[in-house]
């Protein structure tokens, strides 16, 4: 009777443990799966019709005007992409937003531009997608 | 002596120092000062002059890191997405007859105001969804498919 006493209260803690660890799994999989993801940021000169870049590069001219393609993976009915352009010391470019209602795979472009050309120095683009960080890129503008 | 000390009055922040220099002027105190306040006692105007070349060298350092701010204030930014299709209830615009040209051969067409690929695709396609078939033939002059400016004379491709 002791003995098996002892099993019961064994039984019931591995029992708590593994509904715990249950919980935990499936909260972990609803975050996983839930919402979009940033996969992939380039530089370039050029887009084309499908948003991808077609001349990559990470060097740019003062008068260039500068694309980065943002590409998403996933679903979700309203997502806020944002682009934040930096000067060297941090100081701000430009600030551009996009809301996107991904299905798939999708692509979203910014650009910039500067009529009287881009100082030359290094510059930052950095990515948020729901105001979350995703990714940042560095470049540089050089004097042509 | 004199000198020294007018000169440690007008700079109270001398290289030197006002005190030192007033500490030299006590009797038999001269050996103990340091070697560069005895030089400045012997040599005012040769002090005043190191001063003053130093003072300026610190300021052209100083002046250097104060770096002027870039101006971004006539920055031009856009955006677009794959899934941006144009809206198939969107009023087309009256872009005129198509330019004269007989019909399975090249034509043109200016933009202008108002103007977008797929508007240019479904007046002389009457698709909008064919203007990938435009900016291909136009990759000279169109980077970015959103970006068209009046003005531009764009080749119009046989349906």
């Amino acid at each position: 009777m002791h003995l098996s006493k002892k099993i019961q209260l064994s039984l019931c803690v591995v029992l708590l443990v593994a509904s715990a660890a249950c919980r935990g799994n499936g909260a972990n999989t609803t975050a996983g799966t839930a919402g979009v993801r940033v996969t992939d940021v380039t530089l370039g000169r050029s887009v084309g019709g499908d948003k991808a870049i077609t001349d990559r590069t990470d060097t740019f001219k003062p008068n260039d005007t500068i694309y980065a393609s943002v590409a998403t993976d996933g679903a979700a009915p309203s997502a806020i992409l944002r682009a934040k352009w930096s000067f060297e010391d941090g100081q701000l470019v430009n600030e551009s937003t996009r809301t996107i209602a991904p299905v798939n795979k999708e692509r979203t472009e910014f650009h910039i531009a500067k009529p009287d050309g881009w100082p030359a120095g290094k510059y930052k683009l950095e990515v948020f997608l729901n105001d979350q960080s995703a990714e940042t890129k560095s470049f540089d503008v050089r004097g042509s | 002596m004199e000198d020294a000390a007018i000169g440690s009055s007008l700079f109270p922040f001398s290289f030197y120092g006002a005190h030192l220099s007033r500490a030299a002027r006590i009797p038999g105190t001269e050996d103990a000062l340091p070697c560069s306040v005895r030089r400045a006692e012997a040599f005012p105007l040769r002090a005043w002059m190191e001063k003053e070349i130093l003072v300026g060298i610190f300021d052209r350092l100083g002046k250097k890191e104060e770096k002027p701010k870039a101006d971004f204030s006539n920055v031009q930014a856009g955006s677009s997405t794959t899934a941006a299709a144009p809206p198939a209830e969107a009023p087309v615009p009256d872009l005129g007859p198509a330019a004269p040209g007989t019909s399975g051969s090249e034509q043109s067409y200016t933009v202008v105001a108002g103007d977008s690929l797929s508007k240019i695709a479904k007046h002389f396609y009457g698709d909008a969804n064919k203007w990938p078939r435009i900016h291909e033939a136009n990759r000279d002059q169109i980077k970015n498919p959103d970006l068209i400016y009046p003005g531009q004379k764009l080749r119009i491709p046989a349906a």
